[in-house]
């Protein structure tokens, strides 16, 4: 009984002590929900997973004269879930611009934001904003009973939906458009004072559906202003009245060209359906010339648009128009910008060309692109994106220069926007909870494009050690992946660069490329046109892999931990080969190399000669021996040995390997895996690469032994910038100095000029040559 | 949604002019407290994130000239922005950077207000040694100190906190062999750093 009972607390305390040398490498299986009939172990949907649906017909008027956008939608809701539902909610994302917003009591403020009168002068901006909800009706006319809790909206029905059960009813609504530049925000109107003109580029303007599914029920969290947003998939009809010189761009294919558009535009938009480079549909001298002369007609722009989960338009008599086809798999694609002549010359020449690319590349790594359009909008200084439609920035100064950032900011922001078609419009997660599932994965992938666009594009975000600044350091005031949208601390770090970094390094280090690319394409498969979340991400990625990912989960996604591996010690040892001749002809040269105390070297020419050297009756056997000549015994001591040895155990004995022990130090807290560049004495070197898991015994000090053939003459760790390592001065042996970047830049100092924009400077050329 | 593109309006005077016109009237004003309150008011975030709200700082002593050598790197549109809000500039960083007498104006007013140094309550003088722009969108200014004792120092690191609420800025301070990071946040502006 005793026994047992000490066997038992032997048991107890080694699983205790087991569990917690194992913290970096426990499953998630506690972090994570667990697997059900919706959504399953593997990470695909369930065999009863559902989503609801929610298809629209809108009738929309846009008043040019008071930027104010009317509308009267019709909704019919399909519930497929399982449940009855007594009542539907919807979003009424306008009104976050009401003035009892709480969005504004909830921001944090201090006199630093009124330190000019300008910025009090913004701040008072009186803008009545928010929608005006004129009726909500059943589709036989009947008033249904609905309350407004600020940014949501609760229709109570009279009967529950039932499952499979659908309802149709009628919203009419109206708002005033928020002026983009003075009040902000993801859409809304620039004003161009000098023609008296406007640009409406009209997203969230309309009453939307929330999700309701397994996951939240309805995800009803208030829009605060950062989380974006959760939506159904549904199919559109939209009618859309604009000014009659306007030219609209929207979610969806056009249904009435021949009404809208003039013969030659016409003509054009078919030559473009087929060209491999853009054409002009409206070129920039008739936009030019229509947006001087206003018409006062209204033109009806009808937009059929399935299985998206949003719409957006954008319209405007200023806009230039081109258009190229890009074909998915047998599927062609038709991309179009919308841009006004102060977006050249950037747009004409990239704008286009930028969304094939993307379009293209997106769909090589995640899902065919399904949708029939993919649309850039010139909208200036934000990047937003909605389903087949996106505003994006990057607009050259006013004389026609732009500077390479102009130019690399506008690629960069055109390549994310258009790939959010993908993220979350296809694979649609939860915006509203998560911002990494879209914003990190898209960026992610925007990486991968924009080095598939130009050579060493320099992306700002992908690069393992473009996050070391932000990870390492004091973490009190930063937050893990997994934060909820609107908790999120250091929004483009956290949700943008991290995750964006975490895929990279899964792709390029722990998984590999082919593993990764597989499963990352599995994920974005199973999920295309459903609602994925986290978990689900999670489990596909290991299960398509084989690859067990849960440590990097933890340390990555649900940790601030940062990666700063060490390596402490190095330690030099080789076999002992019991051959006398070796051995002892080594131990001769060791003692003859060793440091010597200055005294005796000095002591070699100073005292002439010493009293042993004079009389030779003073060295006695123990003075006379050389301790590093090989005897008769040690020969035959070695033959005795090598008679018990046989062939393979001897050629091993002189094989002449060296030993190396190698200690690290988890000095950040994430573990990663060892990558190790040895550097020769003959000048060759190669490259180690131990996984992660050798941390799993021990968590913060390991050693390692390496047997080489060759001395070595260094060892550095993470020597292709892979691991996000925030200090590479104790990455090597012997250590290396690196150099700050003080010291860098004095180094590039001479040869650098200041600069200039390139292309002002060369206006500054040919001026001096007229 | 894109967190680069997003350029504040350009605002006018800086808020020290205001409260060196009329110091508590501003405060005291019970019409003015009633507006503030009023209006309080989160535009910000109903625009677009901002993009970074972090600037990053390497610093290292250096024993030859007793000084210390400092890069700032900051990213080049919240410096644009800053310098286009206190009118230094009216569009282009490159621009303003090209030319001295801006290029100065920026540092004096924008780099040198918002990162001191201190021996014992002495400021310590920082010089500008150059600037570099990188095509990710990151800008990285180097300075250097006039010379002085190793010591303990204190250094402020407040750069862009008093434009945007969640700044943060990260000091690391490199000695051999050895790094140590220190955290800089709107409620902890200085830090006390053994050189």
């Amino acid at each position: 009984m005793k026994t047992n009972l000490i066997l038992l607390i032997l048991c107890f305390i080694s699983m205790n002590t087991s569990l917690f040398s194992q913290q970096k490498f426990a499953q998630i299986e506690n972090l994570i929900p667990t697997p059900n009939e919706y959504r399953n172990a593997a990470g695909a949907p369930g065999h009863n997973y559902y989503q609801q649906q929610a298809d629209y017909k809108m009738e929309l008027t846009l008043e040019d004269d008071t930027q104010v956008l009317r509308g009267i939608e019709t909704i019919t809701y399909t519930n497929n879930s399982p449940d009855a539902l007594a009542y539907l909610w919807l979003q009424l994302d306008q009104n976050l611009f009401s003035k009892s917003s709480d969005t504004k009591l909830i921001t944090v403020e201090k006199m630093e934001d009124f330190r000019s009168l300008e910025q009090i002068e913004r701040k008072l901006f009186n803008y009545e904003g928010g929608f005006k909800i004129e009726e909500v009706k059943a589709t036989n006319g009947e008033d249904l009973c609905y309350a407004i809790n600020k940014t949501m909206l609760r229709i109570d029905l009279k009967q529950p939906l039932k499952t499979n059960g659908s309802i149709s009813f009628k919203i009419k609504w109206w708002y005033n458009i928020n002026d983009r530049m003075a009040v902000g925000g993801r859409s809304g109107y620039e004003y161009f004072k000098e023609e008296d003109n406007y640009i409406y580029t009209i997203a969230q303007f309309f009453p939307r559906m929330c999700v309701y599914d397994d996951v939240s029920g309805w995800q009803n969290k208030q829009f605060l202003g950062r989380g974006e947003f959760t939506l159904p998939f549904g199919n559109y009809d939209v009618s859309l009245t604009v000014p009659g010189d306007h030219i609209v761009a929207a979610t969806g294919t056009l249904q009435n060209e021949s009404t809208v558009l003039s013969a030659t535009q016409r003509k054009r938009l078919q030559k473009a359906r087929k060209a491999n480079a853009p054409e002009f549909i409206v070129t920039q001298e008739e936009a030019e010339k229509t947006e001087k002369n206003k018409l006062k007609s209204l033109k009806t722009w009808r937009f059929k648009a399935k299985n998206v989960r949003d719409f957006a338009f954008a319209s405007s008599r200023k806009f230039i128009w081109d258009a190229q086809n890009t074909t998915v798999g047998d599927k062609n694609v038709l991309c179009m910008s919308f841009y006004p002549k102060e977006g050249n010359p950037l747009w004409e020449r990239y704008s286009t060309k930028l969304v094939a690319h993307t379009v293209d590349t997106y769909s090589k790594f995640t899902v065919d692109y399904p949708y029939p359009v993919a649309i850039s909008v010139h909208s200036k200084s934000i990047g937003m994106e909605y389903p087949m439609i996106c505003f994006n920035g990057g607009r050259p100064e006013s004389d026609g220069t732009y500077t390479e950032r102009t130019k690399y900011g506008m690629w960069g922001v055109i390549i994310h926007e258009v790939g959010h078609n993908f993220f979350p419009m296809i694979i649609n997660s939860d915006e509203r909870q998560w911002t990494w599932m879209d914003e990190g994965l898209n960026t992610f992938v925007q990486y991968l494009t924009e080095q598939e666009w130009e050579r060493g594009y320099p992306s700002r975000r992908g690069p393992a050690y473009k996050i070391a600044d932000y990870m390492r350091g004091d973490k009190s005031n930063i937050s893990p992946i997994m934060t909820n949208s609107e908790s999120i601390r250091q929004f483009g770090n956290n949700a943008y660069g991290k995750p964006a970094t975490a895929l990279n390094i899964l792709r390029e280090t722990i998984m590999g490329r082919e593993l990764f690319d597989y499963a990352f394409k599995t994920y974005c498969e199973r999920w295309k046109f459903k609602h994925p979340t986290p978990a689900d991400f999670f489990r596909t990625m290991e299960d398509a892999s084989a690859v067990d990912l849960d440590w990097f989960w933890r340390g990555w996604f649900f940790s601030t931990d940062h990666v700063d591996i060490a390596l402490t010690d190095v330690k030099l040892f080789q076999l002992n080969t019991q051959n006398p001749e070796v051995e002892k002809s080594f131990s001769r040269n060791q003692y003859e190399n060793r440091d010597v105390h200055i005294g005796e070297t000095r002591n070699r020419t100073q005292i002439k000669e010493t009293i042993n050297e004079k009389d030779e009756n003073i060295d006695d056997f123990y003075g006379k021996r050389d301790i590093f000549k090989v005897d008769a015994l040690d020969l035959k001591e070695y033959q005795d040995l090598k008679g018990e040895l046989d062939d393979d155990k001897i050629k091993l004995l002189n094989a002449g390997y060296f030993f190396y022990e190698l200690s690290f130090e988890n000095v950040g807290g994430l573990v990663m895996p060892l990558i190790i560049k040895v550097s020769y004495m003959d000048q060759t070197s190669e490259i180690i690469r131990i996984p992660a898991e050798v941390w799993r015994a021990k968590e913060y000090n390991i050693s390692k032994v390496f047997i080489l053939e060759k001395e070595v003459e260094s060892f550095q760790l993470d020597p292709f910038l892979e691991t996000a390592d925030t200090d590479l001065q104790n990455n090597s042996w012997p250590r290396k100095v690196i150099p700050s970047r003080y010291e860098l830049f004095q180094q590039r100092k001479m040869r650098m000029k200041l600069e200039e924009n390139p292309m002002q400077r060369q206006k500054r050329v040919d001026q001096l040559k007229n | 949604m894109f967190v680069v593109c997003f350029k504040a309006p350009i605002w006018g005077f800086f808020y020290g002019s205001i409260l060196r016109k009329g110091k508590n009237l501003f405060v005291n004003s019970p019409t003015m407290k009633f507006i503030i309150v009023l209006f309080f008011s989160g535009l910000c975030l109903l625009s677009t994130a901002h993009e970074s709200y972090f600037s990053f700082a390497e610093m290292e002593y250096n024993p030859t000239c007793e000084c210390l050598e400092v890069t700032l790197t900051v990213s080049s549109h919240d410096l644009e922005s800053f310098a286009i809000e206190k009118k230094i500039i009216d569009s282009q960083l490159e621009s303003g950077l090209i030319e001295e007498s801006l290029r100065m104006k920026m540092i004096d007013e924008i780099i040198f207000e918002g990162f001191k140094v201190y021996d014992n309550k002495k400021e310590i003088t920082l010089f500008y040694v150059g600037h570099e722009l990188f095509q990710d969108g990151n800008c990285s200014i180097y300075l250097k100190s006039e010379s002085f004792d190793k010591t303990t120092v204190q250094l402020f690191y407040g750069l862009f906190m008093n434009v945007h609420t969640e700044q943060q800025n990260k000091l690391s301070y490199k000695q051999v062999n050895k790094q140590t990071v220190y955290n800089f946040f709107v409620f902890k502006r200085e830090n006390e750093i053994e050189l």
